[in-house]
């Protein structure tokens, strides 16, 4: 039935259409008035749209058309085949189906206080594993009371024929476009990332629409990549509604690492046009900045979230009336809200801290220290002067290589002289660092953006949350405000040319964007610019990464650079040399097991010259990823007893020269655009 | 045996009641004399802190190592050793023991680094001190040698007081008690670290008494003893787990008794992440075993009865004497303090029945000391290790040393984080309270409930014990009436209390990361009362061989995975080692000095279950002080006896250091291998399979 369902409302809404426009244009302009802040900034989504289910989409006349493609084609209304087909998000709903999945649901709801559902525990898991059918739940209970007393009773039972039957009646006094399956679960879908249905279903491929107007609507412009790094942390990150918690991870749940560029190469066939890569000057460096933008949002509302449940009851029951954060990417569930009020109390939450920070096998430090023969000034005897001692003791910790250099404070509270960064702080008095996915590429944000939480949050292991709140709130505002994004991108910078294919659209945008749209020498000396900044931040961070958290994410920024320097001399037609080599820092790096391979986006795709088009991508293997990892070393192959294998020690001091040879070589070989500056 | 005991014993009593009118009673007066003089003389009581006398080590090791050539009272002549002890108890600690080494491990040359890192700032600025070596004749014979040492180590008048109060937390545990020098008694020195004293109490209050000639010390009721003379009742096996604890496993008290550094013993987190090497579990019975003994067991005293049982069965002549010398004791010492003659019992024995699981000569002499010590001391652990948690201020609520370690400090890569953790019922992902600590506890609270069947309350034997024993009029206080629980619930009662507490504390540890903080001292001290209550019990009955297998039993069978835990399995592998000990007849080790004067037991053949257990050929005739035997308990877990995979031979003598040893003993945390632990306990369950479902209902908890 749905299958064939063609918008019966077409007409209407064509009719429709210049007054939702105009309202939608009204509306943003207000909002971007009220805020200030660049469209990649909206709300995600926008206030009061609902879901009208994947089948609406997936018609063979519209995104379905499931013949064929001739190498170069477009993929132009195969959208939705190609996501069935290689889009990992489609695995969501088979996830929730392992027995893997029911383990950690068990382990967690059997964390929970007695008399808490096992579907209320689910529930936690399916606001990102299964928001189609959170969606239609909610939907439905909204349509009918009775639905709520004859919900399905065990979301992942798998057997809920008596819900079927409830719902199957239910859809048709909602008439509501939801999609066949009724039942739990039902996975991702495309409104989860393009953005509730309801009011652009009916006219987003109309002439007339424009992104603008499709923004009104709940339409969320992708092309935007704040806007797309943005939706991907929503769930790859967290939110207020979207976050997962060490009580998770003790359950079982695999870590969550996020980085916008790599995560684009784990989706081997994509969906989209990727012609957006060489459309778009130094594209890559661009996506690994708004996904740093929108990573450091995402990790500034999460703390605020968590932050204002761990206030307390005041904070909390603001957000029944009024959002305590300011975007929440849905309407809550009332028995989420209960499910995850179990968990208000949990603060400190051990998931905003660096994982190996505790997580590290316990080892000696003595063979840090000086022994009693090497030359410590002031060592000798009692008489010395403590501070000269210490200082001297320290700094000849600090400058073995490999050794964590840890800064010890004095006992009124002073830190000794010479300190250098907070992490070392923090470590040495016994505070995990929060967060430190980048500690070396901190320069990367204005201070205000994330030092003002880190200072609270590393100032004692349970800080004041309301005093945390406000600070993750300044920040993330510090953020939207600022004039531009990362590497010095102004926001408008990170915006894609749009890549419909429907006719109606092309004309439409071609209309709307000549004018706007930079000139191509413009746009390649921001890039330059950019790649400038990048490389000159990694120069001057610390010689030797701060952790392996630090390293790693130094590592995305160099893939990012070296993939950008591929792309820019294919782009220019320059000759394509070699690009510098990063497997081997990347296997030093790896961190994974059979089971946990952490974090996976880090080491696939390893580089090589990047292609256009499709010819750049790999099919998936049927049943498994898409694409496969490096080999995996004899190392981490679990022992016959038990994995013994412990937290990666990686020789950092190494890898951070492996680093500045990189970096050094990228300086090197960045093209010149013929008659322009570097 | 009995008969010999009364005979021997009757000797000694005739020969000490024969002087007590003359010379005993001119030496007592001298002792008087002496103490008086304190001031005056090297080696006596000194004034220190606030008007309280603290006796100088020096003053122990005159009589306790009177080889060392002090000064003072002349050594006993070869032929008439003391009965009592070994003379040369002062030297074990002075020359083996790591006590006598606790101030000089944080100042030397070598460990000063580590430890003004751990403190943040130089420790030289709050302590005065000097390193130089210090003289001592061995007790091998030869001559005097000198080693590296500390000394004079003072507090700096003018040092600031944060900086007072950071180093005090150190001392608290490191050098509990300043002690006057002996050559100046003017200067209080922490140079003795875990002195004598630290241990036995502040000697001023029974300096007199206990070297009174007349010996009826020895009679004197050991709760009496500490309450009113400040001697330490470390023959009772709570008293001593308890206080090995209390720096071993830590404690939020910071009032130490008059003289005592006025500290907390709690290891801050801070500390470990700087460098202080981790608390490895305590087990009693296996630390005091790898400790260089300066003690003799009462099992071992009482295999020797001539001096111990005197006055078991006296004659009416000896009861004459005996009364008169208890007079005089009572005048000289006991009236002035308000405690009655009651007080000096009729035998050694009868004194220490607190200490002693029976009346009855033939009870303790059959008594498994290790398995019964094992278990008072788990509980005795898990009450310290609960009472820091009920404590604890809100400042230090969330320090992460006061958790399971393992909780976070484990590796990320096995297949599923749930299946490498004890089970307990506290939330994944919220720290839970020491696993280890609850090992031996439980199958203490268990075994306690189970053995007693009523018959023993936790206030002590019942009435009904004590009509059973009629040579004893009235029941025997195990502690002084103000120590007893204020309800007289039974064991098995507390039993339920004990495994209700930690219910409670692990929902409360659940509420929140950390725990809701009302509700964790709450459960928490209910906890620290079922255990006090349940080491009560347990030291009140005997542990005999049935009680031993059990318990061997079950600690070859873990529950709740915890195998998986590198400290809990140790708990298990160390109580198994010992047990196996009591039940193959190892006498205990008698190396301390002078151990010749008192005999072993009788070696007896190892029984064969016992044999099959140790993988050892079922069919031979092993005795127990077959050498063998100890090689193949002490290499039960590992094909290094001491060491093995679970490293459970402790750095314990002044031979190593435990920072040299920190980068093998933490690798082995990292390394813990359960499927091995549970292979090398396969043969010992193979031979003590756990009860049946009927008698082991109180334990499917």
């Amino acid at each position: 039935m749905a299958l064939i369902h063609v918008h019966p409302n077409r007409v209407a809404m064509t009719l429709r259409c210049c007054v939702v426009a105009f309202a939608a244009i009204a509306w943003s302009g207000v909002a971007a008035a009220l805020r200030g802040a660049e469209p990649c900034w909206e709300p995600l989504p926008l206030p009061a749209a609902r879901k009208v289910g994947t089948l609406s989409c997936s018609s063979t006349s519209c995104h379905g058309n499931a013949d064929e493609l001739e190498p170069g084609e477009s993929i132009a209304g195969h959208e939705h085949t190609l996501w069935v087909e290689f889009d990992p998000h489609a695995k969501a709903a088979a996830t929730l189906g392992t027995a893997r999945y029911r383990a950690v649901l068990d382990a967690y709801h059997g964390g929970l206080p007695a008399g808490t559902s096992r579907h209320m525990a689910a529930d936690r898991c399916a606001v990102c594993h299964d928001p189609q059918g959170l969606a239609h739940d909610r939907q439905l209970s909204r349509s009918s009371a009775a639905s709520r007393t004859t919900r399905k009773p065990d979301a992942t039972s798998g057997d809920s024929s008596s819900a079927s039957d409830n719902a199957s009646s239910e859809l048709e006094t909602t008439n509501l476009a939801l999609s066949m399956a009724a039942t739990r679960p039902q996975g991702i879908g495309c409104e989860d990332c393009h953005g509730p249905g309801e009011k652009w279903l009916a006219n987003h491929y109309e002439r007339t629409a424009t992104r603008e107007s499709l923004r009104a609507d709940g339409y969320l412009d992708l092309k935007q990549l704040v806007t797309r790094g943005r939706v991907c942390a929503g769930c790859h990150v967290g939110d207020a509604d979207h976050d997962l918690t060490h009580d998770m991870y003790a359950a079982g749940h695999p870590p969550l690492r996020f980085d916008l560029s790599t995560y684009h190469d784990l989706v081997a066939v994509k969906h989209w046009p990727e012609r957006e890569r060489l459309e778009l000057p130094a594209f890559k460096l661009r996506l690994w900045a708004s996904g740093q933008a929108a990573m450091a949002d995402a990790i500034l509302g999460r703390l605020e979230a968590r932050a204002a449940n761990a206030a307390g009851p005041a904070l909390r029951d603001a957000r029944g009336q009024a959002p305590a954060t300011e975007d929440t990417r849905a309407a809550p569930l009332e028995d989420y809200n209960v499910a995850r009020s179990l968990e208000d109390a949990a603060w400190p939450e051990f998931a905003e801290y660096d994982c190996f920070a505790c997580h590290q096998r316990l080892r000696s430090v003595a063979a840090d220290l000086p022994g009693p023969g090497t030359a410590v000034p002031g060592a000798a005897g009692p008489g010395a002067d403590p501070a000269v001692l210490l200082d001297a003791g320290l700094r000849a910790v600090a400058a073995r290589p490999g050794a964590r250099d840890r800064l010890v404070l004095t006992a009124a509270g002073g830190v000794a002289p010479g300190a250098p960064s907070t992490a070392a702080i923090t470590a040495a008095r016994g505070i995990p660092a929060w967060q430190p996915w980048n500690q070396g590429l901190a320069g990367l944000y204005a201070p205000e953006v994330l030092a003002p939480a880190r200072t609270l949050m590393e100032a004692r292991f349970a800080p004041d949350p309301a005093a945390v709140r406000t600070a993750a709130q300044a920040g993330r505002r510090a953020l939207r405000e600022s004039a531009t994004g990362p590497l010095g991108w102004r926001w408008s910078e990170f915006a894609a040319p749009a890549g419909y294919s429907s006719r109606n659209m092309r004309m439409a945008r071609r209309a709307q964007t000549s004018a706007a749209a930079p000139a191509a020498d413009e746009r390649d000396d921001s890039a330059a610019a950019a790649a400038d900044r990048l490389l000159t931040l990694l120069e001057a961070s610390p010689a030797t990464p701060v952790d392996w958290s630090d390293a790693s994410q130094r590592w995305l920024a160099v893939n990012a650079l070296v993939r950008t320097l591929g792309d820019e001399r294919r782009r220019l037609s320059l000759a394509s040399d070699s690009l510098p080599d990063l497997e081997r820092t990347a296997l030093s790096l790896r961190f994974g097991s059979t089971d946990f391979d952490w974090p996976r986006y880090d080491w696939v795709g390893l580089p090589g010259a990047p292609s256009a088009g499709r010819s750049q991508t790999r099919p998936a293997p049927a049943g498994g990823r898409p694409v496969s990892g490096p080999p995996v070393s004899p190392s981490d192959q679990p022992g016959p007893a038990l994995d013994r294998s412990l937290e990666p020690l990686p020789d950092l001091a190494a890898i951070g020269l492996q680093f500045r040879g990189i970096v050094g070589q990228l300086r090197a070989e960045w093209p010149r655009r013929p008659g322009g500056q570097r | 045996m009995r008969q010999l005991a009364c005979r021997e014993s009757s000797e000694f009593f005739s020969r000490a009641a024969s002087c007590a009118e003359g010379v005993l009673a001119l030496f007592r007066s001298l002792a008087l004399a002496m103490a008086g003089a304190a001031l005056l003389v090297a080696g006596a009581p000194a004034i220190v802190a606030g008007q309280v006398l603290v006796s100088s080590t020096k003053s122990c090791t005159r009589c306790h190592f009177p080889a060392a050539g002090e000064i003072g009272i002349e050594a006993p002549a070869p032929d008439k050793p003391s009965p009592f002890c070994a003379q040369e108890e002062a030297a074990a600690w002075e020359q083996t023991d790591k006590h006598r080494q606790s101030m000089f491990l944080l100042l030397n040359d070598r460990n000063r680094p580590l430890t003004n890192r751990i403190l943040g700032f130089d420790i030289a600025s709050v302590l005065k001190f000097k390193l130089e070596p210090r003289k001592f004749k061995p007790l091998t014979g030869a001559a005097e040698i000198s080693v590296d040492s500390v000394t004079t180590v003072e507090i700096r008048p003018e040092v600031d007081a944060v900086r007072r109060a950071t180093v005090e937390q150190c001392l608290s545990c490191h050098a509990p008690i300043s002690e006057p020098l002996a050559d100046d008694p003017t200067v209080s020195s922490l140079e003795f670290g875990v002195s004598c004293q630290a241990c036995h109490g502040i000697g001023s209050g029974y300096f007199a008494a206990h070297q009174d000639g007349s010996r009826m010390w020895r009679l004197l009721d050991p709760a009496i003893k500490e309450s009113k003379f400040g001697l330490r009742d470390l023959r009772h096996p709570r008293t001593r787990a308890d206080l090995c604890a209390s720096c071993h496993v830590g404690s939020m008290r910071d009032d130490w008794g008059p003289a005592a550094i006025k500290a907390r013993r709690f290891v801050r987190h801070e500390w470990y992440a700087q460098g202080h090497p981790p608390l490895p579990g305590l087990e009693y019975v296996t630390f005091a075993a790898q400790m260089p003994a300066h003690w003799h067991t009462l099992r071992e005293k009482a295999a020797s009865p001539k001096p111990f049982l005197f006055l078991d069965t006296p004659t009416a002549e000896e009861l004459q004497r005996l009364a008169a010398l208890r007079t005089l004791f009572h005048q000289q010492y006991l009236a002035r303090e308000g405690i009655d003659i009651s007080a000096l019992k009729d035998s050694f024995l009868a004194a220490n029945r607190a200490s002693l699981p029976s009346s009855e000569l033939p009870v303790v002499l059959n008594d498994q000391p290790r398995g019964r010590d094992i278990l008072i001391s788990g509980v005795a652990v898990l009450s310290r290790y609960a009472s820091m948690l009920a404590d604890c201020p809100p400042d230090d609520a969330t320090d992460f040393a006061l958790f399971d370690c393992g909780a976070c400090h484990h590796e990320l890569r096995n297949r599923f984080p749930s299946d490498a953790r004890v089970r307990r019922r506290v939330t994944p992902g919220r720290p839970p309270a020491a696993l280890w600590t609850l090992a031996l506890a439980r199958l203490g609270a268990d075994h306690a409930a189970a053995s007693s069947s009523g018959r023993v309350t936790a206030t002590g034997p019942s009435n009904a014990e004590a009509a059973a024993t009629p040579t004893d009029a009235k029941p025997v206080d195990a502690k002084p009436a103000d120590s007893k629980p204020a309800d007289a619930r039974t064991l098995a009662q507390w039993r339920d209390e004990f495994h209700e507490s930690i219910e409670a504390l692990d929902a409360a540890l659940s509420a929140r990361p950390f725990g809701d903080f009302e509700r964790r001292a709450a459960a928490a001290r209910r906890l620290q009362t079922a255990c006090d209550a349940i080491a009560q019990g347990l030291a009140a009955a005997p542990f005999l061989e049935a009680d031993a297998e059990r318990l061997l039993a079950k600690l070859a069978h873990p529950r709740d995975g915890e195998e998986r835990d590198y400290h809990t399995a140790r708990q298990h592998a160390w109580a198994i080692r010992e047990v196996a000990k009591d039940l193959a007849g190892v006498p205990h080790r008698n190396d301390a000095p002078g151990g010749a004067r008192f005999v072993s037991p009788p070696a007896r053949a190892v029984p064969t279950r016992v044999l099959a257990a140790l993988g050892a050929k079922a069919d031979a005739m092993v005795m127990s002080n077959d050498p063998r035997i100890i090689e193949r308990i002490d290499g039960l877990f590992g094909a290094d006896p001491w060491f093995g995979p679970l490293r459970l031979r402790l750095p314990a003598g002044q031979q190593e250091t435990i920072v040299g040893n920190l980068a093998d003993s933490l690798g082995a945390i990292s390394r813990h291998d359960p499927a091995f632990f549970l292979e090398r306990l396969r043969p010992i369950q193979a031979q003590y399979p756990l009860a049946p479902p009927a008698g082991s209902s109180t334990n499917s908890r």
